[in-house]
């Protein structure tokens, strides 16, 4: 009786359903919702973190630190949240910033892997290879000591992050990128030559369209990688989180209360990120690379 | 069709291929001469491509020692003459290098000891990822969740600080400590690797085995994991590189590795009033590549040997045939 009903009241619901779903394929980009909504959030946010978060120069509590006997107290661990919002938005920040040169700089190491000339391809390969099986945390150090060797360049320890963790985590896009823009179809690239399009034409209408949706979910990964190892810099004077830490631990003698909250806060930040990457994934049927 | 025209059904016969000798020496001589290594490369690529249908293991084995060295070839070349241009030194003194390569032995004890407490971690945790009990399946979901989610500098700063402090532990060993946060780290990604390989083991093996009363723990040993190994060792070998890459990471709470030799080295050179070179780094970084490379030979061997096994010998002749089923063989005279 109720499995009838269920059917009747479906079957009812349904076409209604279909009218409130319509796909329409046809609208421009900028006038759909289902794209718009979440690029304008993305860049408010991406625009926010980037323009008003200014990484604190120290971390001072304001609260006197428990004494030594105490091995955890729940009341300075409760004060220092603030402070460490504070140093995990620099280290944000700071993945931000890196991915986006990740991803631009990512897409030409593809182009360059493909390149039908091998003086070209392999290098690139080469390069790909080596950033890729060796340690972010030497490659900052890397980028420090060539940019301190380097008179008259002057780069900011954020900047410097930006450059070590964008190079670093560009090999890994361009494996990405590689995987996806083999998955387009054969055809596509003959009819894009059959209908006597331009190498820009081609790649900006008919490759990139179908090749990037597919790696989104990919990219989703390797960024919340990027943020997991964003941290480091603090080497390399990143006033992020770990900064934050270290410096409430030199200062207080108390490291137990610090730490745990810099990786408590980690993961109320990166298991969203890792569960929205996982919602996209599901999202866009997507070819394991 | 005329009859005349032979079928072309019949197996190919088996031609030698002079070649796939050529790409195996010229790979093997890539070692201590590194300029042959891309011809073996671009060799073994020719060949590869071209053919599909005998064994390939010794053109990979061949073309991947000469990629390997070319590589190096190629990187040491490249980013020295660049180094040289900005008005560096070229290379270390031997005696920085013999303690770079001391303490890669600590490195690779890192490796090591994070790598057993990886698999043994992602085994336990992948099968349990997939067990009956709704709160095993939940708290090994949340283990997978909290090793992914955690950055490992952090957990790593966690395990060998706060930890030893916060339930008054001695302070046994870094080493130790920082290895068991690499581990964990390992676990949760091995965990899944494990999952995803043994849900791709075909449903018909498992139903197969539980048809012969074989236990769970016989299942898992003898029938899944086994098959499962193809697809695990792959994305494993990677893992492995991701950890050694994280190793870097242990010189942060005083571990004497790699990086944390290289900081003294930089002390020294600070001290010496020579600057901060950058070439210091560029050598520790090809010591890392180096060791990544050996890692993903060993893996590429193991895989080997894994599809090797897979893979039919030949008809044994009626002496090779053990002796219960000699004797119960119809036709056959022992």
């Amino acid at each position: 009786m109720s499995a009838i009903d269920d059917a009747a009241t479906e079957a009812a619901e349904a076409p209604e359903e279909r009218e409130i779903e319509e796909y329409r394929p046809h609208r421009k980009w900028y006038r759909r919702a289902d794209i718009m909504v979440p690029v304008l959030v993305l860049v408010v946010v991406y625009a926010l973190l980037v323009g008003y978060v200014e990484s604190p120069n120290f971390f001072r509590t304001r609260m006197e630190a428990p004494g030594g006997l105490v091995n955890f107290d729940w009341m300075w661990f409760f004060h220092l949240i603030p402070l460490m919002l504070q140093g995990l938005l620099v280290t944000i920040k700071g993945a931000l910033l890196g991915f986006a040169v990740a991803v631009v700089l990512g897409f030409f190491l593809a182009l360059g892997r493909r390149a039908k000339l091998p003086f070209v391809s392999w290098p690139t390969m080469a390069v790909i290879e080596f950033i890729r099986s060796t340690p972010v945390l030497v490659q900052l150090f890397f980028w420090l000591a060539l940019e301190r060797a380097i008179p008259g360049l002057n780069l900011s320890p954020i900047a410097l992050l930006m450059v070590g963790l964008g190079v670093h985590y560009a090999t890994y896009c361009s494996e990405a990128y590689r995987a996806g823009i083999n998955s387009v179809d054969k055809g596509q690239w003959e009819a894009a030559t059959a209908l006597n399009l331009s190498p820009a034409t081609k790649w900006t209408r008919v490759v990139i369209p179908q090749a990037v949706p597919n790696v989104l979910p990919a990219l989703g990964n390797y960024l919340v990688a990027a943020f997991k190892d964003a941290p480091m810099a603090f080497v390399i004077g990143v006033h992020g989180v770990l900064f934050f830490a270290d410096q409430v631990a030199a200062e207080t003698f108390r490291v137990t209360e610090p730490y745990l909250i810099a990786g408590a806060g980690f993961l109320v930040a990166s298991l969203p990120a890792a569960w929205a990457v996982r919602q996209l994934e599901r999202k866009i049927a997507y070819e394991r690379i | 069709m005329s009859m005349n025209v032979p079928s072309d059904t019949g197996a190919p016969p088996e031609i030698e291929h002079p070649r796939t000798k050529l790409v195996l020496v010229l790979g093997l001589l890539s070692i201590p001469i590194p300029l042959l290594g891309p011809v073996a490369w671009w060799m073994g690529n020719q060949e590869l491509r071209q053919r599909d249908d005998d064994d390939r293991g010794q053109l990979v084995l061949g073309r991947t020692i000469g990629m390997v060295m070319s590589i190096l070839l190629l990187v040491v070349l490249g980013l020295l003459v660049t180094l040289a241009a900005v008005g560096q030194g070229w290379l270390l003194t031997g005696g920085q290098y013999r303690t770079l390569i001391k303490a890669s032995l600590v490195t690779i004890q890192i490796l090591i000891y994070s790598f057993a407490l990886g698999i043994v971690l992602s085994l336990v945790v992948g099968v349990a990822r997939l067990s009956d009990h709704r709160w095993i399946r939940g708290a090994a979901l949340a283990f997978v969740e909290f090793a992914r989610g955690i950055s490992s500098i952090i957990l790593i700063f966690i395990m060998a600080v706060a930890i030893p402090i916060l339930l008054d532990v001695p302070q046994a060993s870094k080493i130790l400590l920082a290895a068991i946060a690499l581990g964990i780290n390992m676990g949760g990604y091995g965990a899944e690797i494990i999952r995803g390989a043994i849900l791709s083991v075909p449903k018909g093996q498992v139903e197969a085995s539980l048809s012969l009363n074989l236990t769970p723990t016989q299942r898992l040993r003898h029938v899944i994991l086994p098959q499962a190994m193809t697809v695990i060792l792959p994305p494993m070998g990677n893992l492995t590189i991701e950890i050694l890459k994280g190793t870097a990471l242990v010189s942060l709470v005083g571990v004497a590795d790699i990086m944390q030799s290289a900081n003294n080295i930089r002390q020294e050179q600070l001290f010496a009033q020579e600057g901060t070179k950058a070439v210091l780094f560029l050598n520790v970084l090809v010591l890392y590549f180096i060791l990544a490379q050996i890692v993903n030979v060993l893996f590429k061997l193991w895989e080997r040997r894994v599809e090797k096994s897979y893979e039919g010998g030949r008809t044994l002749t009626p002496d090779e045939l053990p002796a219960h089923i000699r004797h119960a063989t119809p036709g056959v005279t022992g």
